[in-house]
């Protein structure tokens, strides 16, 4: 229950449906694959600590349902994120056409500095591909947008995603280009002592505790 | 001579005798007799004479010859004379006389004696002659048998004798050699487990040895043998604390004939028994010590005691541990188990007619029932102890399912150990040892999941937009993912039946867990491929695995399929925003809520004695949920109280016993206990806006927040009755008051949640102005309704429209819009109430008017709202009405009409009062309204 953290960093889990977004985060999680998935209905949430440069962040997951009929209940979790994974299937051209509809919606639903790095899943389906690692990364590129080729099946690369994202997201807060007491930062400061402070009033304490904290 | 003499002397006196005795003894002595007859013719016969002359012979004479004759020359006198020597010479010669007279006396009295004695002699001679002639002979022989056979045939002879006896003393060595090899082949036969043999190779050693035991060199083996002997019985030993852990049939069975050749067939059980807790203990504390190795570089841990050895297993070991150490334990129970099952069978197979050996075979197997309950409470403290030394409240949900699967399939696996051994026990209590600590650390690690949960349940509730997240329109809790197990349990129930009959008809310990298996084999199997699986969340869903590949999952199907029909273009409209959903509204968090329900309903089957633990946690999760619901849209309703007030004591309730007391500094919440269980209150995302009237004050929000919890409510009900199978029957009235206080008035939510739209919706003020500039006092009666009714229903139809607009994506469902257009038909009857009793002056032709209006109002209205009957219109038109009223009973109407306020209670009297001043005096008039102005006082102060 004590769990201690320097930065609260709201993220997102978004692309199209099917293209295991679920799974990464059970990688995450779990470190295991999850062999029986089904649809996820609506968003579900995962959180894990991480240290990334030598702050302890706590990331708070919202996965995503990639199904377009959930799309109006996934747009409400995209306020306030601070950083996102965009995931799309190398093995699925249509996933990775779908890319720029995702992007648009990150972009205007959630803060508008937020964080995306672009993940091509299902890369240990080498035989299968469909986009190929230029292409992809020519996309990121022109979008600005992070990129990394993952597998939730063998769990190559998808700590290196968060934590690339959570990097970037901190060394925009020390350079300033981010200031986490905004609000729909997507950013919380954390420690133990004022956590609970939060919870009680999050929205209205963070301008309180912002600066007694690290 | 002195033999002579005494003859000589005998002669006188005995001769009578000597006669006699000759007539006696000898009657042929006559002849010589005749003989001395002739010689007494010569002398003459005088025996007395005789005997004095013999008498008087000098003693001389008896003596020496030679002394004899210087003798009589010495006696010679000195002066010789002729006379002296011739009387000397007579005397001499008559003593030679008598002695020879006695002489040959003695001679004839001798006679036969002599011929007698001669005979004799003459016998002799010849014998000795004989025997001459046959000493001659066997000299003669002799000398042949010499010549003819030599020495070394004797020499054979000697030989042959020596060796007979030196082949038996051979034969003794031969054997005591063989004693002494024994010892060897001994050793062999006990590498070999021939125990029996061994015991009867030896006690038969033993019985030659004491037959050898004359011989020096055997005088120790006795005592070696009897060491051997003992130290069988310690290999024998061995051998049987090596059956608790692999029970071979063959070994035992010798082990048993051996002992009972040792005679100690029941000490050996006693012995066993022993083995078997040794072997539990050891076997624990090995398996223990082997993982914590495994987990900790430490090296003294092997001296530790197996309590202080539990708590070095980490988590990440711990499952593999628990499932490594059942299945030893297992499979030691299962050795103890064939043992008896061995030794039931030896007594049916052999049919033993022996009374003795019926009665020890009846001794061991009362022996190893009764032990059953000792070796199962052994392995319970064991597992006990693992169990209670680690904090398994950090453990993942599926871990900890799987633990406290493992330990359940173990106690039954006990029970099954266990049954029908001691019949006055109760079930309960012979696994009581290991249902303690499993429900301690249940709920120590429940609270603990709960609270989080409960976080984690707030902080969806923090981010919930309060979007409708699309489902079936059949959405039912128990075809969500979560939801499986239930539909597992009754299947499983009616195994449980079958089972339970089945054992019924051979209630015999160790049916079910034990006889089935094998030493490869053991019941824990399945169990242990879950574990293997550890730290996935797929535990669970492996083992329903069968039943999902039959039956498939329809929720997810259907959401499929709608899936599919949007990329194929099939759905009517593609855009989903305006796509209206048929089916229950439910939000993401009202999904998760299920979620968690399915999960807590999942440990409760795991763990039936925390089930109310969990079900009250349950509870709690509706009752978060609940609250948000209520706290973020609700707004305090004046109409209906009753419901209002059920609401809010429901909610008091959820207050007191979620959430943490509002306090107004920091450090308050700060010193709270860490581990209470309250928990923060939830906020109102940000996200929604509920004081916009461009969004309509959030209505979408509202229906889909008060519909989600309605729906979930349902669903709640539909889980009734598991939940009250899965609670003890003393605890369902909790159950019940959940249902019918929480659960049920979830339906009143929805009269606050919508009051504020339409309260804030419908423009009351203006119409209220309106009427207030109609002219009431008029003298004739009107057939048009005034306009403001028209002003008032056309706010209405804007509102039905705007309503219909705002709420696209859902379908409202029939029980929403009655609550709204109850909220209307409310506001307007206070419009009407109000902008009556703002009338100063009125006629009883403008009261007519009034109802004119109102009954217009409630036509019109009724088509627009499609609600029929319109409620509450008493209330107007009770109001209208009251004008008509004496003064005593509008007194006795306004005592009992209290929904009216003095505002307009007094507008009555003062209208009233006008109409009655035509008729009755102005002061009566005036005291009468004065007395009525003071009622309204008093029912205000008493409101």
């Amino acid at each position: 229950m004590s769990e201690t953290y320097d930065f609260l960093f709201k993220f997102l889990v978004i692309g199209s449906a099917g293209v295991g977004k679920s799974c990464i985060l059970h990688q995450l999680l779990e470190n295991k694959f999850k062999e029986e998935s089904t649809h996820t209905i609506g968003v579900e949430f995962g959180s894990k600590i991480v240290n990334v440069g030598g702050k302890c962040v706590k990331l708070q997951i919202w996965d995503t349902a990639g199904q377009e009929r959930f799309r109006s209940v996934t747009r409400s979790y995209y306020r306030g994120a601070a950083g996102a994974l965009l995931v799309y299937d190398t093995t699925c051209r249509e996933t990775f056409n779908s890319l720029t509809n995702w992007l648009t919606d990150a972009k205007t639903l959630a803060s508008p500095n937020i964080v995306i790095i672009l993940c091509g899943n299902k890369k240990d389906l080498e035989s299968e591909r469909e986009v190929t690692f230029l292409e992809a990364s020519r996309f990121a590129q022109e979008n600005e947008v992070m990129f990394l080729e993952t597998s939730a099946l063998t769990g190559e690369n998808i700590e290196d995603a968060f934590n690339k994202c959570a990097k970037t997201i901190l060394t925009k807060i020390e350079a300033g280009d981010i200031d986490p007491e905004r609000i729909g930062s997507g950013i919380q400061y954390g420690d133990s002592s004022l956590r609970q402070l939060r919870h009680t009033r999050p929205r209205r304490q963070r301008t309180d505790t912002g600066g007694g904290c690290c | 001579m002195k033999k002579i003499r005494g003859l000589f002397d005998n002669v006188g006196k005995h001769s009578t005798s000597v006669i006699k005795h000759q007539h006696t003894d000898d009657i042929n002595i006559g002849a010589p007799k005749y003989a001395y007859k002739d010689e007494a013719r010569r002398f003459t016969t005088n025996p007395q004479a005789d005997r004095e002359a013999i008498e008087s012979i000098d003693k001389v004479f008896y003596g020496d010859q030679e002394a004899i004759n210087p003798y009589e020359l010495d006696n010679l006198p000195e002066a010789l004379s002729l006379g002296d020597v011739e009387v000397r010479r007579e005397k001499l010669r008559q003593q030679v006389n008598a002695i020879s007279k006695k002489l040959s006396d003695v001679i004839l009295e001798n006679q036969p004696s002599y011929t007698k004695e001669l005979k004799d002699v003459q016998e002799l001679q010849r014998s000795l002659h004989n025997a001459f002639i046959i000493c001659s002979n066997g000299r003669r022989f002799l000398m042949s048998v010499s010549t003819r056979s030599t020495t070394a045939g004797l020499k054979l002879l000697a030989s042959q004798q020596k060796r007979h006896n030196l082949l038996a003393l051979c034969t003794a060595l031969e054997t005591i050699r063989t004693l002494q090899h024994t010892d060897i082949r001994l050793r062999e036969m006990l590498e070999e487990e021939d125990y029996d043999g061994a015991i009867q190779l030896c006690l038969e050693c033993q019985k030659a040895a004491s037959t050898y035991r004359h011989y020096h060199c055997i005088k120790d083996l006795s005592s070696k043998l009897q060491d051997t002997l003992e130290q069988i019985e310690e290999q024998m030993d061995v051998a049987l604390s090596k059956t608790c852990k692999t029970f071979d049939e063959n070994v035992y069975a010798k082990l048993k004939i051996a002992y009972q050749l040792l005679g100690k067939t029941q000490s050996a059980m006693d012995q066993l028994l022993m083995h078997y807790t040794t072997c539990i203990h050891n076997t624990a504390f090995h398996v223990v010590l082997g993982f914590a190795e495994l987990g900790s570089s430490k090296n003294n841990l092997h001296k530790k005691q197996y309590k202080d050895l539990c708590t070095h297993i980490s988590g990440e070991i711990y499952i593999p541990c628990l499932m490594e150490m059942c299945k030893a334990l297992w499979s030691i129970m299962h050795c103890y188990h064939k043992t008896s099952v061995w030794h039931k069978n030896c007594i049916s197979a052999n049919g033993l007619d022996v009374a003795e050996e019926v009665e020890t075979e009846e001794y061991i197997n009362r022996k190893l029932s009764h032990g059953r309950h000792r070796i199962w409470a052994d392995v319970q403290s064991r597992i006990r102890t693992y169990i209670l030394s680690c904090d398994l409240s950090v453990f993942k949900y599926d871990d900890f399912i799987t633990v406290l699967d493992i330990v359940k399939r173990f106690i039954l696996v006990g029970v099954d150990f266990c049954r029908n051994t001691i019949d006055e026990t109760e079930p309960q209590t012979t696994t009581d040892n290991l249902n303690e600590p499993l429900r301690k650390q249940t709920l120590s690690y429940f609270y603990n999941h709960h609270k989080s949960r409960l976080e984690e349940l707030l902080m969806f509730l923090d981010n919930e937009a309060w979007q409708p997240c699309p489902v079936k329109s059949s959405f039912e809790v128990l075809n969500m993912q979560e939801f499986k197990f239930l539909r597992q349990l009754d299947v499983d129930d009616d195994n449980l039946f079958d089972n339970n009959q089945e054992n019924f008809a051979s209630n015999l310990p160790g049916i079910k867990y034990f006889d089935p298996y094998t030493n490869e084999s053991h019941p824990f199997a399945d169990l242990e491929k879950m574990s293997q699986k550890a730290n996935s969340n797929d535990i669970r869903q492996v083992r329903y695995d069968s039943y999902e590949a039959s039956d498939e999952d329809d929720m997810d199907d259907e959401l499929h399929q709608e899936y599919i029909d949007e990329r194929t273009g099939e759905s009517p409209v593609s855009d989903n925003a305006s796509k209206v959903l048929h089916g229950p509204i439910m939000t993401n968090t009202a999904l998760h809520v299920l979620r968690l329900c399915g999960s807590y309903l999942k440990m409760c089957d795991v763990l039936k004695p925390i089930a109310i633990d969990v079900v009250v946690c349950m509870t709690q999760l509706f009752d978060l949920y609940f609250y948000a619901v209520f706290e973020f849209f609700s707004t305090s309703y004046e109409g209906e109280k009753y419901r209002y007030e059920r609401l809010t004591s429901t909610i008091k309730r959820m207050e007191e016993s979620l959430f943490l007391p509002i306090s107004s500094n920091a450090e308050n919440e700060a010193t709270l206990p860490p581990n209470s269980e309250k928990i923060a209150r939830p906020t109102l995302s940000p996200v929604v806006d509920l004081n916009k009237n461009e969004n309509n004050y959030g209505i979408m929000e509202r229906i889909v927040a008060t519909e989600s919890l309605i729906c979930l409510s349902e669903q709640f009900q539909s889980l009734q009755k598991y939940l009250e199978l899965m609670i003890p029957q003393s605890k369902k009235a909790f159950l019940h008051q959940f249902y019918s206080q929480t659960v049920r008035s979830s339906a009143d939510v929805r009269w606050t949640s919508y009051w504020e739209f339409s309260s804030r919706c419908i423009n009351m003020t203006s119409t209220i102005e309106k009427m207030f500039l109609v002219n009431w006092d008029i003298k004739d009666i009107m057939s048009q309704h005034n306009a403001y009714v028209d002003q008032l229903l056309k706010e209405l139809g804007t509102f039905k429209s705007r309503l219909q607009q705002s709420v696209r994506s859902v379908q409202m469902p029939e029980a929403v819009s009655k609550v709204i257009w109850n909220h209307c038909i409310r506001i307007s009857n206070q419009v009407f109430v109000e902008g009556f009793s703002n009338v100063k002056k009125c006629s009883n032709e403008g009261r007519a008017l009034m109802q004119l209006d109102y009954q217009q109002f409630l036509m019109k209205f009724e088509k627009l709202a499609n609600i029929r009957p319109i409620p509450n219109r008493e209330y107007v038109e009770a109001y209208i009405k009251a004008y008509y009223l004496t003064e005593n009973d509008l007194e006795n109407w306004m005592r009992t009409h209290i929904e009216y306020t003095p505002k307009q209670l007094s507008s009555l009297v003062n209208c009233s009062a006008t109409s009655y001043s035509s008729s009755t005096a102005a002061s009566t008039n005036r005291n009468a309204k004065q007395r009525m102005m003071s009622l309204i006082e008093e029912l205000t102060m008493r409101k």
